[in-house]
């Protein structure tokens, strides 16, 4: 049985790759049979003439039994198959522009929808870039209620409650945990310090994760940490080691300064790795957990505390272990572990449960995100959609246009099946070119992304390839078979008779595809400016120029610090001030919450407010906020420090959020009240002044409301207005801070300038992946609009030629042709006015709320009419150009087609 | 008077060239020269269609073919029979046995 298949496998290779062989084969054998035949009858005693004749006459026709033999060895469809891709090139070379149309529009729409196809896999399905891609890794998540039925939230683990994790080893063979701290690097040749961020280690994390070192060794810290432990040791991450120290082989060994304490680097991770989870920055090291007392000046027994909820867990599954039993019994030592922590103030919980390791695992679930995955997956499949419907109206068109050629091959005794087969051939030759061409845009459009985004793992993947390969092969052949099929069943006289006749129906379905086109195209570019709107004012303009280049926000990371800790800082950053360089220095306002207002039942009429209640989000503040921001109160007075005791909160607010709610009324002394649940404000707050919303605050451009609050507060970031340019200052606060502090962690000192430039590089970047976006998806509805002009004209030649004849001039044709373009166009954007609508209502509803969104949404008609002029601009060139061509018909040529 | 030659039934060229491969493998030239003779000139084949018979063979793997010097020291290409040519032949003949035993009662009895 097996030598069977073995003989006829190896049989079909052979006549495959063996053709012209066989071939050959084949004829000596018959020629040496024939000799053999003619030898014979010659001995009979006929001459070499007749033998040959009789001989011939026996084998019969040599033509036929070679033809018989050749379809016997299955050979035929290979030719044929070889002439039509021969033909299928000839026709394409004769048109080029209408196959490089094809090719083009089959090439963005794969290349383009792969590349957002990849960004949806990177985001909801893949680990982060480095690391090992295994069903049996995953990421043990403590989580947190703030109140009974509310969203969850992450909580890290305690060290403790991570060691009663890592013992579990029936469920797990590796656990490893890691925290975040933010530090300032100095290495020791260069006096210049930058701000990177430390993780410290627990368990075996590099092994968990499967990432090898690119240099030197990893850290393997010891399974427990003891209080007395003191491991100074790093290892940078490979971005850090080429831009830090620009990738210097020596580096191991080499001491560096991480918060003034000396660290001596061992090793590099491997290329790409930046961390278990996305991490976006790539100014990452790594140190041993048992590190972080020295670095980070905490207490050394806080560590061991059950209530220091500081580490991020992931583990290896062991091997039959489901993640659903894993699930189950971190959830039992979650309970068991949240009996012995300081109970929650709330009647909230706490929780922890086991997720795969792929895609995005932050808790809470983050609305923002899901929508903009969303967005991707929808725009993708948009593209995919457009580029299809595009590429079904080209080949339709051509079919249609071949309907003649078609007709002259069915009269001259083709079979059906032998052109439809045909047709099939050019649209597989062109999908694939097409899909080649895709390949390339996929991949230069996933590199470039790759650059900037550096958290997203956006290797190619063979399977979104292959799919949108397949899909496009599959749409080429589909549409190329309908015109075939229906090409070939016409009746043959009428249509060698004239090539107009009967045109109408196919040419309504085309124009069917490019209303649909266009009505599709026109929501996509309208959410597609919105989105990009919102990323432009979100992270863009904020504070004035000069404002940026004279303002450094000072951050410190203190890890349960002391009441006497904090008085020092305070004090510190008092003292700033008398520092030449120094004009001011005050607390960064810092967000709350965001909750929904209303304006309070008035204490005098009693009345209440009708209006729908407004997000906004509440801010911290400290006095002298705004003055140092030079933002002005249009009314009533800055915070002072006595509101934090009023009877009513004594709140700030923007004067867009006074003109919404009290619609030009004078809003101070209007009180206002929370409508939700969950007591951000725990009393009614009460107006005391209002700032002037066109000068931006370093909070963003949303609605706000500013106020004291009252207690300890854990953030302790400090904006610092210099009179010295800002970038000449850093050191000099930072050498200040150092000596009045010594016990103290360095903290980040960044110019403003700086942070709003890593905040516009986000926009930039992500505005740019939109604008390509809405580019590829207009430059599809153009060529669409093209192909189906072109082929009214196709069709239309005869009469162009007539009218032409009869003394049309070439401006009228243009005009008529151009109609009919337009006429397309105009249906397509009034069919599409409610999809963008709804398009405008849904980016509206999920993201967003307050100034933003406000502003966004007036310039919503504004966008809707760029767009459509865009649109309708593009549809008209992409009519002129064929219509103009058209215009030059010979009148003769058109005519002779009689 | 030649005897009245007989169309040949469809697919029986195939059975009759197993079953000539079984006995020996030979080349096409001989085994046409064969079936002329076994089959007295009553069946009407020409020698050509021997051919595509043999290769639809070799395409389904009942016979396999090489290149060997004949006794006449010419190169010729040498038919022979696989295992599953013979597995086909057996099961063909019996069908065939079967079908013409059937006939023959049948034209027999009326």
């Amino acid at each position: 049985m097996m030598s069977e298949v073995f003989l006829r496998a190896r049989g079909m290779l052979r006549r495959m790759f063996r053709r012209r062989e066989l071939e050959h084969e084949m004829q000596a054998e018959m020629r040496q049979h024939l000799d053999l035949a003619t030898e014979r009858f010659a001995k009979r005693g006929l001459s070499p003439e007749r033998a040959r004749e009789a001989a011939a006459r026996e084998f019969g026709s040599i033509a036929f039994h070679q033809e018989e033999g050749r379809d016997a060895r299955g050979l035929r469809w290979i030719e044929s198959v070889v002439a039509d891709l021969r033909f299928a090139v000839r026709h394409f070379a004769r048109k080029p522009l209408a196959s490089i149309t094809i090719v083009a529009v089959l090439a963005v729409g794969i290349g383009v929808h792969s590349a957002l196809f990849a960004v949806f896999q990177a985001i909801t399905q893949r680990a982060a870039p480095g690391v090992e891609s295994r069903a049996d890794l995953v990421r043990l998540r403590g989580k947190e209620q703030p109140r009974r039925g509310d969203r969850w939230y992450s909580r890290g683990f305690s060290y403790p409650e991570f060691r009663d994790l890592s013992e579990q080893r029936q469920l797990f063979t590796l656990v490893a945990g890691w925290t975040s701290e933010s530090v300032t690097l100095e290495s020791t040749n260069s006096d210049d310090a930058q701000s990177a961020r430390v993780q410290f280690i627990a368990g075996p994390f590099f092994e968990t994760v499967g990432v090898r070192a690119a240099v030197g060794t990893l850290i393997h810290p010891s399974p427990r940490v003891e209080a007395g432990d003191d491991e100074r040791v790093a290892v940078l991450s490979h971005a850090l080691w080429h831009g830090a120290f620009g990738g210097a082989p020596d580096v191991v060994g080499r001491v560096v300064r991480v918060n003034d304490v000396a660290v001596r680097v061992i090793g590099v991770a491997a290329p790409d790795f930046n961390g278990a989870v996305p991490t976006p920055g790539a100014q990452t090291l790594w140190m041993p957990l048992s590190a972080r007392n020295a670095v980070m000046r905490s207490d050394a027994q806080s560590l061991f505390s059950r209530d220091t909820s500081i580490l991020s867990a992931i583990a290896r599954l062991a091997p039959g272990v489901t993640i659903e039993r894993a699930d189950g019994v971190v959830r039992v030592l979650a309970a068991r572990a949240a009996a012995q922590m300081a109970p929650l103030q709330t009647d909230g919980m706490r929780d922890a449960d086991v997720v795969p390791l792929s895609g995005d695992t932050e808790l809470p679930a983050d609305t923002n995100g899901i929508f903009l995955v969303l967005v991707l997956g929808v725009g993708a499949a948009l593209i995919l959609v457009l580029a299809c419907t595009n590429v079904s109206a080209l080949v339709v068109g051509a079919g249609i246009a071949r309907r003649q050629e078609i007709t002259v091959r069915l009269s001259l005794g083709a079979s059906r099946a032998r052109i439809v087969r045909q047709l099939v051939t050019e649209s597989c030759l062109l999908a694939v070119a097409g899909g080649l061409l895709g390949l390339v845009i996929f991949a230069s459009v996933t590199r470039v992304l790759a650059t900037q985004y550096p958290e997203m793992n956006l290797a190619p993947d063979f399977g979104t390839v292959a799919f949108t390969l397949l899909f496009a092969l599959g749409t080429g052949v589909v549409f190329g078979l309908s015109p075939a099929l229906h090409a070939t069943r016409r009746d043959l006289a009428s249509v060698l008779k004239s090539s107009s006749a009967g045109a109408t129906g196919r040419s309504r379905l085309q124009s069917a595809f490019v209303v649909v086109q266009i009505a599709v195209t026109q929501p996509l570019l309208v959410g597609l400016c919105l989105v990009l709107l919102l990323a432009i004012q979100d992270g863009g303009a904020t504070i004035s120029e000069d404002l940026t280049n004279h303002l450094i926000r000072a951050r410190f990371d203190l890890d349960r610090p002391t009441p006497r800790v904090e008085e020092e800082l305070r004090a510190a950053m008092r003292d700033l001030t008398s520092m030449p360089g120094v004009a001011g220095v005050v607390r960064e306002a810092v967000g709350i919450a965001l909750v929904d207002l209303t304006i309070a039942a008035d204490s005098d009429t009693g009345a209440v407010s009708s209006d729908a209640p407004v997000s906004v989000h509440v801010e911290a503040t400290s006095p002298g906020y705004f003055a140092l921001l030079d933002v002005p109160m249009v009314r009533g007075r800055e915070l002072e420090a006595s509101d934090s005791s009023s009877r009513d909160l004594a709140v700030v607010i923007g004067s867009d959020l006074a003109l919404r709610l009290w619609h030009g009324q004078d809003p101070i002394g209007k009180r206002l009240t929370q409508t939700t649940r969950g007591r951000v404000l725990d009393r009614r707050a009460v107006v005391v002044g209002v700032f002037d919303a066109r000068k931006q605050t370093t909070r963003g451009a949303e609605l706000r409301v500013f106020a004291i609050r009252a207690g300890a507060r854990r953030d302790h970031t400090y904006l610092v207005r210099t009179s010295e340019p800002a970038a000449a200052m850093v050191k000099p606060l930072r050498a200040h801070m150092r000596e009045a502090m010594p016990r103290l962690a360095v903290g980040q000192f960044q110019t403003f300038a700086d942070i709003i430039a890593n905040g516009l590089q986000e926009v930039r970047v992500l505005s740019s992946g939109v604008t390509a976006a809405t580019l590829a998806a207009l430059f599809l509805a153009s060529l669409g609009l093209y192909g189906v002009v072109g082929l009214a004209v196709a069709q239309r030649n005869r009469e162009i030629g007539i009218r032409m004849a009869l003394g049309a001039r070439a401006g009228e044709v243009v005009m008529l042709l151009f109609r009919v373009g337009l006429r397309l166009a105009v249906l397509g954007l009034l069919i599409g006015l409610p999809l963008s609508v709804a398009v405008l209502q849904l980016v509206s509803k999920e993201i967003g709320t307050g100034a933003v969104i406000g502003n966004a949404m007036t310039s919503a008609p504004i966008i809707g009419l760029l767009v459509a002029v865009t649109v309708l601009i593009v549809a008209a060139t992409a009519t002129w150009i064929p219509a103009r061509r058209a215009a030059h018909v010979e009148p003769m040529i058109a005519l002779r087609a009689e | 008077m030649k005897p009245r030659s007989a169309p040949l039934l469809q697919g029986t060229l195939d059975l009759i060239v197993l079953q000539l491969l079984r006995a020996e493998p030979t080349n096409g030239y001989d085994m046409s020269l064969r079936i002329q003779a076994i089959s007295s000139d009553v069946l009407n084949v020409n020698a050509g269609s021997l051919y595509p018979a043999l290769y639809r063979l070799e395409a389904r793997g009942m016979v396999q073919a090489v290149w060997e010097e004949t006794a006449s020291g010419r190169q010729a290409k040498v038919y022979s029979v696989t295992s599953a040519g013979r597995k086909h032949l057996a099961e063909q003949r019996e069908s065939w046995e079967r079908f013409s035993g059937a006939l023959g009662a049948i034209l027999r009895v009326t």
